[in-house]
């Protein structure tokens, strides 16, 4: 098998999950699967050419950002609302 | 060392089998617990491909997949029983002992190399990229779950 392929695999995985998942926890946990997809197949492409890391790092910095933030709207979510469904947190509530 | 690379590549496929089995199953904490699987098999490929490969490693590896059998024993356990509840406290004891384990593996990657004295800082960080990556992976997945763990202790 191809590592490549794999590493591809992942993200592509990742990012279904992002669309198709109702909980936001498992939205982050799609997002953390498509940074170790694209950062691991980052690093295989650059190691191929002998480069430096700095994509990858720049890959990792930006896309961990993005998982902490979520991760804090979802505790917030947990105290304030107390589910996490996608589904319950668009309905009002009067 | 082609063939090195070559022999070593099956580590990858249950990689792509567990990625599968996430977008499958939609329960948070499994799926934490299979990121964090996913990671540490494409870091046990990297240090499986490097020429110089110390015991101090492989110890440590297998005492990070024994403690994350615990975890897991201990989540099903919680889950499935009523008898058995994590308190706060046994939850927080076993992350201390993750995060151990979990700083032995990255240090025994670190020594797993031949240290050289002329070695700079981008070159160390260039040759361990992969111990970060399982450090940062495995706490991010110990957070999703600790919310799982919250999340469903809210509801009930």
């Amino acid at each position: 098998m191809d590592i490549e392929t794999v590493f591809l695999f992942i993200t592509f995985c990742g990012l279904t999950g992002t669309f198709l998942r109702r909980n936001l926890l498992n939205i982050i946990t799609s997002l953390a699967q498509i940074a170790l997809g694209i950062s691991a197949l980052f690093s295989h492409k650059m190691a191929a050419f002998g480069n430096n890391n700095l994509a990858i790092y720049l890959i990792l910095f930006i896309l961990l950002a993005l998982i902490f933030f979520s991760y804090a709207v979802a505790l917030l979510m947990i105290r304030r609302r107390s589910t996490l469904q996608i589904n319950e947190l668009t309905e009002l509530r009067g | 060392m082609e063939s090195i690379a070559a022999s070593y590549t099956f580590l990858l496929v249950p990689v792509a089998l567990l990625a599968f089995i996430g977008l499958i199953v939609q329960k948070p904490m499994l799926n934490a617990l299979l990121l964090l699987l996913q990671s540490s098999f494409i870091a046990l490929y990297y240090w499986l491909n490097k020429e110089h490969f110390s015991s101090m490693a492989i110890l440590s590896l297998l005492l990070f997949i024994f403690c994350l059998l615990i975890w897991t024993a201990t989540i099903y356990l919680s889950r499935t029983t009523q008898v058995y509840k994590p308190t706060r406290s046994s939850f927080s004891l076993i992350l201390g002992l993750f995060l151990f384990l979990l700083f032995a593996l990255a240090f025994g990657q670190l020594k797993g190399g031949e240290v050289q004295s002329s070695q700079n800082y981008q070159d160390f960080f260039n040759e361990n990229i992969f111990a970060i990556f399982v450090v940062f992976f495995t706490i991010l997945s110990i957070l999703i779950a600790a919310a799982a763990l919250i999340s469903s202790k809210n509801n009930d």
